[in-house]
């Protein structure tokens, strides 16, 4: 009887140190959580020269052809208010900062600028419809310490657009945390694929800087027309 | 030897959880509740405004006098802004939350996320918040309720699409909580006060409920981009397009 309980005890104990055991080989998982902003020093940009394929070159110089001249502040989107598309969302180095909050099932990348939600899927894919979107869908799982996230759905850009892409586009991100001489950094290695306008993927290194002490604003693009438009409305706020 | 093996079996024992049967119980019942999720706005249950609301003659007027076309913050791609945003909701909004933070997204046809942040770590509400569109709130629980006090919010946005206004003084107080029944399943309701002396003779009072919708997905507004299109785009396409075809330009 004493060496059956013994040997429960040590059965017991091996059991409850297993999850420990099987647990220290694992990498741990850094968590991106907080507010980061693009460092431009650090950052990689897009290639000057794009690669793209013989047929998407003769359809943008045929678009150009047909609608220039193009006036830039009349006619980009973005200034425009419509509000940015993946990839660059996370290429595109801006003064404003995005946030990241981090779920068991879910991380969430909120941004300043236009005030953008995007959702990286850690399980299960989502349910749900499969339409396109500015953010795509995106899932992500793990490879040692760094998280690797594809995203595929993206919104296609038109061919006369500054940075044109197809449905067949996708890209995968590598997002790892680097402790360095100014402070904690989140590195996203961006691999951009879209056969139908690239002959060879586009790879774009960002680097964040944390920002701890930031919280995100409010960012309303059209506010100032508003606020114009307002103070010649004849539907006067009674408080003003 | 046996007395031994006993302790040893009595010490593994004690390092497992005592499971309190009375403390469990407790804990279902006044636990802060697990929001996190997407929720679909049920609005065949939104209580209805009351026709004769209790408003001071100066938000009275400007109700009489509204005029949709030229002061509805969204006919312009603005924001609903808080408590449009729940009280007028069609689509699904979804909840982020960490034991610090509550997060509420909602994603109406306009610009942009329309992005709640309350924070839940018993920081104190400013006396004077800069007014924003989503205001600036401060939630802390009361059992499995959470109170959402915001404050700060725009005088020019609206509560109604038939015009009903608030002052800079608006205060919202929110409770939500989960309920689970029979006819509707899970559901969150949203008991919402609004507080304003200014436009209000006394705070106004209605209840918005959220069904569960775990396979809902919030969409990419649209509005910009067909005012975008529609205003500026299509006109600089025919400027640009009518000289490449041989026509002239108007």
């Amino acid at each position: 009887m004493n060496r059956y309980l013994s040997a429960l005890a040590v059965a017991t104990i091996c059991m409850a140190q297993m999850p420990l055991v099987l647990s220290a080989g694992k990498q741990p998982r850094p968590d991106f959580s907080g507010v980061w902003f693009p460092d431009p020093k650090a950052s990689g940009r897009w290639p000057t020269e794009r690669p793209f394929t013989p047929a998407m070159a003769a359809a943008r110089a045929l678009w150009t052809r047909t609608y220039t001249p193009i006036d830039l502040t009349r006619d980009d989107e973005n200034i425009s208010c419509v509000p940015y598309t993946l990839p660059y969302v996370m290429t595109t180095i801006t003064q404003y900062p995005f946030e990241i909050i981090s779920t068991p099932e879910r991380i969430y990348l909120l941004t300043e600028v236009f005030g953008q939600v995007r959702r990286i899927d850690l399980g299960a894919t989502q349910q749900g419809d499969q339409l396109p979107s500015r953010m795509g869908l995106s899932h992500g799982h793990w490879e040692g310490s760094e998280l690797v996230v594809e995203t595929t759905h993206l919104l296609p850009l038109h061919v006369g657009h500054r940075f044109p892409s197809s449905r067949a586009q996708s890209m995968v991100e590598r997002f790892s945390l680097v402790e360095g001489g100014t402070g904690k950094q989140l590195r996203v290695r961006v691999t951009v694929r879209d056969p139908l306008v690239y002959t060879q993927p586009i790879v774009v290194q960002m680097t964040y800087k944390a920002a701890p002490d930031v919280e995100l604003g409010e960012y309303i693009c059209g506010q100032d027309l508003w606020d114009q438009h307002m103070d010649g409305s004849s539907s006067k706020i009674p408080w003003r | 030897m046996r007395i031994k093996a006993w302790i040893m079996v009595a010490a593994l024992v004690s390092f497992h959880p005592v499971h309190d049967v009375n403390a469990q119980e407790a804990a279902r019942t006044t636990a802060p509740a697990n929001f996190a999720g997407t929720w679909l706005p049920d609005a065949r249950r939104a209580d209805a405004w009351p026709k004769d609301l209790p408003l001071a003659p100066v938000a009275r007027r400007f109700m009489q006098d509204f005029d949709p076309d030229a002061s509805d913050p969204t006919t312009f791609c603005m924001p609903m802004g808080t408590p449009r945003n729940m009280l007028q909701t069609a689509y699904p909004l979804e909840i982020v939350q960490t034991p610090q933070r509550l997060v509420i997204v909602l994603q109406p046809n306009l610009a942009n996320a329309e992005v709640r942040r309350i924070p839940l770590d018993g920081r104190e509400l400013p006396a004077a918040p800069d007014p924003s569109w989503y205001g600036t709130s401060r939630g802390r629980w009361e059992g499995a309720t959470l109170r959402i006090e915001t404050s700060g919010l725009r005088e020019d946005a609206i509560i109604s699409e038939n015009g009903l206004p608030h002052s800079g003084q608006l205060r919202v107080i929110e409770r939500l909580r989960i309920v689970n029944d029979g006819a509707h399943g899970k559901v969150l309701i949203d008991d919402i006060e609004l507080h304003d002396p200014q436009a209000y003779l006394e705070p106004l009072r209605t209840r918005r409920y959220f069904s569960w919708a775990p396979n809902a997905r919030l969409h990419d507004g649209t509005c910009v981009e067909a005012l975008w299109i529609d205003k500026l785009w299509r006109d600089r396409l025919q400027e640009h397009a009518q000289p490449a075809h041989g026509e002239s330009p108007r």
